[in-house]
C-alpha cells in the first residue's frame, strides 16, 4: 500500500509539470544526510535500528540528476545473541526536481542499489554449517524530499523514503531524511568522466 | 535413405541428379530473423536467453547458462543448429546441450545475432537444423583493450535471518563473476585479437541443488563435500588479414569448465570437465569484383573427463573432427551462386568404442535468380554422404515484390538427416560406447535408426506500411514424415530427485506441426524502437509420442521489446515476453512428487515437482549509461520484475527477480 501510495504521488507529480531540458554535469552536489528508519516490517521484530548518517553525489543531466550514494544505519539485536549487524547501503539513482519557486522544489526518484549488512559474528550452526557475517541482497528506493535553497551554494531539505530489500522474507522500510546539500560547478574532469 | 550397390557409381549419379534438379530452381529453404545492436551503446546479450530473443525459436534452461533450442525444426532433443561466430562455426554442445561458457565470445560483444531455421549454406558454410549465427563489432585501427566484469544473483538471501533457526534459509544463486578481457589491434588490413573469458556460476536452487548434492560427497572421504560451482575458462587468439581480393583468419581457441551435464538420457546431471580445442584458417580470394573461391579448415577437439563425484560417473569421451570446405560463389546482380562440398572426418574414442570412425562429405549448391525486378528464384540443394548412406536437403522460394510496400516469399524444403547426424549418441552407444550401461540407465534402442526426414512448406509476407512501421507475418506447415525421439522415463526418487528409468530412442514418428509468427516492427524516434511478435506453434496431427514431443515447444509465444536511447551515453531496454503452458511427459513420473530441501540447519521445506510449465509472464529491464566518452559503462539488468516463480524446464531452477551488474572498459 505505501508502495502503490508513493508511485502515485510520483506519477502524479511527473503528469502535472513539463519535464525541463538542462545543461548535463554542470554541477555536483554533496549531500550529507541523517536518516532514521520510522517504520517497517519483519526485521523490526527481531532488531532495532538506531539513527543512521549517509552522503550523497548528485549532478543535473539532460532531464532530472543522477545520483550515487551510502547510508548506514546500525541494528542492534532484540532477540538473537550477536546477529546485530552493521547496515550498508550502496546506491544509485536518477530524481526530477521540480521549482515550485526560486527557493524551493521538490524532488522525487528511484534507486537501486545493494544492501549489505555486516554482522557482529558468523552464524555458525552444529559444528559444520556457517553462514558468513557478511549478508547482501538487492533493495531498491523510491524518495521524495522537499529542498530549501538558502544561499546559491546550500540546500537543506527533509524527506522521506520507502526502501524494499528483497532477502527471502523482505524487509520494507519507511526513512525519514534531511540533509544539508553543498552545489559546487563542476570540473572538466568531472564532466570527461561523465559523459 | 539407405542404398545398396556400388556406392562410387551411386554418389556420382546422385551428385548428377543433384545438378540437374537445382539448374531447374526449385526450393529455398529457411526463415530468418535477426537483431543488430544500433551501435557499441547498446549491447543486446546479458545472459544465455538473449541469443534466442527471436520470434519463432525457444528455448529451455536449467541452470541459466546451458540450454537448448528449438529453431522449429525438430524440437529440443533433435539436432541443434549450427552455432557461427564471424563465418568461423563453432560446437558449444554436448550431447545436444549447448553451454554459452563455450561460446568463444563474450555476451555483450555480440553486436548482431541472426537465427536461421531451415538448413541452407552461408559463407562457404552448410547448415542442416538452423543456424545461430554471432557477428561481433570490427576490430578498431590501433591498439585496443577492454576489460569487463559481470555479477549478479536471484532475490531471496536470507538477510539477517540466518540467525532465526525457524527462518533461515538458503543463500541464492549467484551469476559470477563473469570477467572477460582482451586486446586487439589492426594495422591496415592487418588485424589480430585475444580473447580471456571467465565465468563462475553457483548451483543453489533447490530444484537443482538436490540433484547434485547427493554426488558431492566425496568417493574417497565421506565427510569431505565437493562444491556445486561451476567454472570455465577460455581464451582465443586470432589474426587475419582483410583487404579488397583476399581475406584470411587463423583462429584458434581453447576452453575448459568444471561443470554438470545434464544428461537427458540419464534424467540428471553428470559432473564432468568440459574441454574445446579448436584451430581455424580460412581464406576467401576474390578471383573478380563479383566472384571468388572460399575455403575453411577446422580441427576441432571436445572432450568430457573425470569430475570428482560420489559415484566416479565418468564420460571419459573424446572426439575430434577434421573438416575442409570449399567452395566458388559468384554474386552477380541478377545471379547469386555458391557451390562447394565439404569433407568431415569424426574419430570418437570413448570406453567401448573401437576405431569409431565417421567420414560424411556434403557437396551443396545455394542460387538465386532475379528473373525480374519483382520477381526472384531461389534453390538450395545439399547432399551428404556417408558410407554407403546419403541424406539429401533440397529447398527453393519465390520471392515477389508486389508492390513498394509489399513482398512475398513462398518457399518449401525437403530435409533428410543422416542417423549419424541427427543422433549421434545412440549411434556411438550403438557401436558400442557403453556410457549407458556405465550409468545404470536401461535402454531400448532400435536395431537401426532411419534418417531423420521431413518436408515444410512456408510463406511469408513483409508490409512496408510507413518507413517507421513494418509488420512480417508468416506461417510454416510442416511434415516430419520420419523422426526418431528420444525419450526418457524419468522415476521419482525422494533421496537423488530422480533417477533414470528406461531410455528409448522412439523411431520413425510421423506428424504434422504448423507455425504462424507476425512480427511489427515501429521506429517512431530515432533513437527508440518497438517490436511486438506473436508466435503460435500448433501440432495438427501425429503420432501419440509426436505429439507428446512437441508439448514441450510453447503454443503461443508474446514478446514486446522497447529500445530506448534517449541520450548518446544512455540505454534502455524493456523486454516483456509470455509463454503459454508446456509439457514434459517425460517427467510425467514426477508430477505430484515432492522435492525436499537437504540441509539440516534450514527448516524442513518441500517442493512439488510438474511434467507441467504453467504459463508465465515475464519482463525484464536493462538500464546502461556510458562513461568517459564511451570508455566505460555500466549496465544494471533487472530480471523477472514481477518475482514471477517459473521455470523453462521441469527439472530446471525457478526464475525469480534477479540482477545482473556489469561494468565494461575499453580503451
Amino acid at each position: 500500500m505505501i508502495r502503490i501510495t508513493i508511485i502515485t504521488l510520483i506519477l502524479l507529480a511527473a503528469a502535472n509539470q513539463n519535464i525541463q531540458g538542462q545543461e548535463a554535469f554542470s554541477e555536483v552536489r554533496f549531500t550529507l544526510t541523517g536518516n532514521k528508519l520510522m517504520s517497517g516490517n519483519t526485521l523490526l521484530r527481531s532488531w532495532e535500528p538506531s539513527e543512521g548518517f549517509g552522503f550523497e553525489l548528485s549532478t543535473p543531466y539532460h532531464v532530472g540528476n543522477l545520483e550515487a550514494g551510502y547510508r548506514y544505519l546500525r541494528f542492534n539485536e532484540i532477540d538473537f545473541e550477536n546477529s546485530g549487524f552493521h547496515s550498508h547501503y550502496l546506491f544509485f539513482g536518477w530524481n526530477y526536481s521540480y521549482a515550485a519557486s526560486d527557493e524551493v522544489a521538490l524532488a522525487y526518484g528511484v534507486r537501486f542499489g545493494k544492501q549489505f549488512m555486516l554482522h557482529d559474528e558468523d552464524m555458525i550452526y552444529g559444528d559444520e554449517y556457517r553462514f558468513s557475517r557478511e549478508e547482501s541482497e538487492f533493495s531498491y528506493e523510491l524518495q521524495m524530499r522537499l529542498q530549501y535553497e538558502i544561499t546559491r551554494n546550500v540546500e537543506i531539505y527533509i524527506g522521506t523514503a520507502y526502501n524494499r530489500t528483497i532477502f527471502n522474507i523482505p524487509f520494507a522500510a519507511f526513512y525519514g531524511t534531511a540533509g544539508l546539500t553543498f552545489k559546487f560547478q563542476s570540473s572538466q574532469w568531472f564532466r570527461r568522466v561523465m559523459e | 535413405m539407405v542404398q545398396e550397390g556400388d556406392g562410387m557409381k551411386r554418389n556420382l549419379i546422385i551428385l548428377v541428379v543433384f545438378f540437374l534438379v537445382h539448374s531447374s530452381d526449385l526450393f529455398a529453404a529457411d526463415t530468418t530473423y535477426s537483431s543488430d545492436s544500433d551501435s557499441t551503446f547498446t549491447p543486446k546479450i546479458s545472459g544465455v536467453s538473449d541469443y534466442v530473443w527471436q520470434t519463432g525459436w525457444n528455448y529451455s534452461s536449467l541452470d541459466r547458462m546451458s540450454m537448448l533450442t528449438n529453431s522449429g525444426d525438430f524440437g529440443f532433443y533433435g539436432p541443434q543448429p549450427l552455432f557461427m561466430l564471424d563465418g568461423i562455426p563453432f560446437d558449444p554442445a554436448f550431447f545436444g546441450m549447448a553451454y554459452s561458457q563455450h561460446f568463444p565470445v563474450p555476451y555483450f560483444q555480440s553486436q548482431h545475432t541472426e537465427l536461421t531455421g531451415g538448413h541452407g549454406v552461408r559463407n562457404g558454410v552448410s547448415y542442416r537444423a538452423g543456424l545461430m549465427q554471432i557477428d561481433l563489432e570490427p576490430v578498431k585501427g590501433g591498439i585496443s583493450l577492454f576489460g569487463s566484469g559481470q555479477y549478479g544473483h536471484n532475490s531471496g538471501e536470507p538477510g539477517p535471518w540466518v540467525f532465526n533457526p525457524e527462518r533461515v534459509s538458503p543463500n541464492v544463486e549467484r551469476f559470477g563473476p563473469w570477467i572477460n578481457g582482451g586486446i586487439s589491434m589492426k594495422f591496415g588490413n592487418w588485424y589480430a585479437k585475444g580473447l580471456l573469458k571467465f565465468q563462475e556460476y553457483k548451483h543453489v536452487d533447490e530444484f537443482v541443488q538436490l540433484r547434485m548434492i547427493n554426488l558431492r560427497r566425496s568417493p574417497t572421504d565421506p565427510t569431505d563435500w565437493l562444491g556445486v560451482e561451476t567454472r570455465s575458462l577460455l581464451t582465443l587468439a586470432e589474426t587475419g588479414y582483410s583487404g579488397s581480393w583476399i581475406t584470411l583468419k587463423l583462429q584458434a581457441y581453447q576452453s575448459e569448465s568444471e561443470d554438470f551435464l545434464f544428461f537427458q538420457p540419464f534424467a540428471r546431471e553428470v559432473p564432468a570437465e568440459f574441454k574445446v580445442n579448436q584451430y581455424s584458417a580460412l581464406a576467401d580470394i576474390k578471383l573478380h569484383s563479383n566472384m571468388g573461391v572460399r575455403g575453411l579448415y577446422q580441427y576441432r577437439e571436445q572432450g568430457l573427463d573425470y569430475r570428482l563425484n560420489r559415484f566416479e560417473h565418468n564420460f571419459d569421451w573424446r572426439k575430434e573432427i577434421n573438416s575442409l570446405r570449399g567452395s566458388f560463389y559468384y554474386n552477380g546482380e541478377r545471379y547469386q551462386a555458391d557451390v562447394g562440398a565439404e569433407y568431415e572426418t569424426t574419430n570418437v574414442e570413448a570406453p567401448g568404442l573401437s576405431e569409431y570412425e565417421q567420414i560424411i562429405t556434403t557437396a551443396f549448391l545455394q542460387q538465386k535468380l532475379q528473373i525480374i525486378p519483382q520477381f526472384s528464384v531461389s534453390a538450395t540443394t545439399q547432399v551428404q554422404f556417408s558410407d554407403e548412406e546419403y541424406a539429401i536437403q533440397v529447398g527453393g522460394e519465390f520471392q515477389v515484390r508486389a508492390n513498394p510496400f509489399w513482398n512475398i516469399r513462398l518457399g518449401a524444403s525437403y530435409t533428410e538427416l543422416l542417423p549419424e547426424v541427427a543422433h549421434p549418441l545412440e549411434h556411438q552407444v550403438m557401436n558400442g560406447y557403453y556410457i549407458f550401461s556405465h550409468l545404470e540407465i536401461p535402454f531400448e534402442l532400435p536395431g537401426q535408426i532411419g534418417n531423420t526426414r521431413k518436408l515444410s512448406i512456408n510463406h511469408h509476407h513483409q508490409f512496408d506500411i510507413q518507413d517507421d512501421v513494418s509488420l512480417n507475418v508468416g506461417a510454416e506447415w510442416t511434415r516430419h514424415i520420419s523422426m526418431n525421439i528420444p525419450f526418457q522415463a524419468a522415476i521419482y526418487n525422494l533421496e537423488y530427485s530422480t533417477m533414470p528409468g528406461t531410455y528409448t530412442l522412439l523411431p520413425e514418428i510421423s506428424g504434422e506441426r504448423l507455425k504462424a509468427t507476425a512480427d511489427l516492427q515501429f521506429v517512431p524516434l530515432r533513437n527508440m524502437v518497438h517490436r511486438a511478435a506473436v508466435t503460435v506453434n500448433s501440432t495438427l496431427s501425429g503420432d501419440t509420442e509426436y505429439e507428446a514431443y512437441w508439448k514441450m515447444i510453447p503454443e503461443f509465444v508474446v514478446q514486446y521489446s522497447v529500445d530506448y536511447t534517449p541520450f548518446s551515453d544512455v540505454n534502455l531496454a524493456l523486454n516483456l515476453q509470455y509463454r503459454s503452458e508446456t509439457t514434459w511427459s517425460e517427467f510425467s513420473n514426477l508430477d505430484g512428487e515432492l522435492n525436499r530441501t537437504f540441509h539440516v540447519q534450514y527448516p524442513f521445506r518441500f517442493f512439488e515437482f510438474s511434467d507441467t510449465i504453467p504459463p508465465h509472464f515475464n519482463i525484464d529491464l536493462k538500464m546502461g549509461k556510458w562513461f568517459l566518452g564511451q570508455r566505460l559503462r555500466g549496465e544494471l539488468l533487472l530480471k523477472n520484475l514481477l518475482n514471477n516463480d517459473y521455470q523453462t524446464h521441469p527439472l530446471g531452477i525457478r526464475e525469480r527477480f534477479g540482477y545482473m551488474a556489469r561494468v565494461e572498459m575499453r580503451f
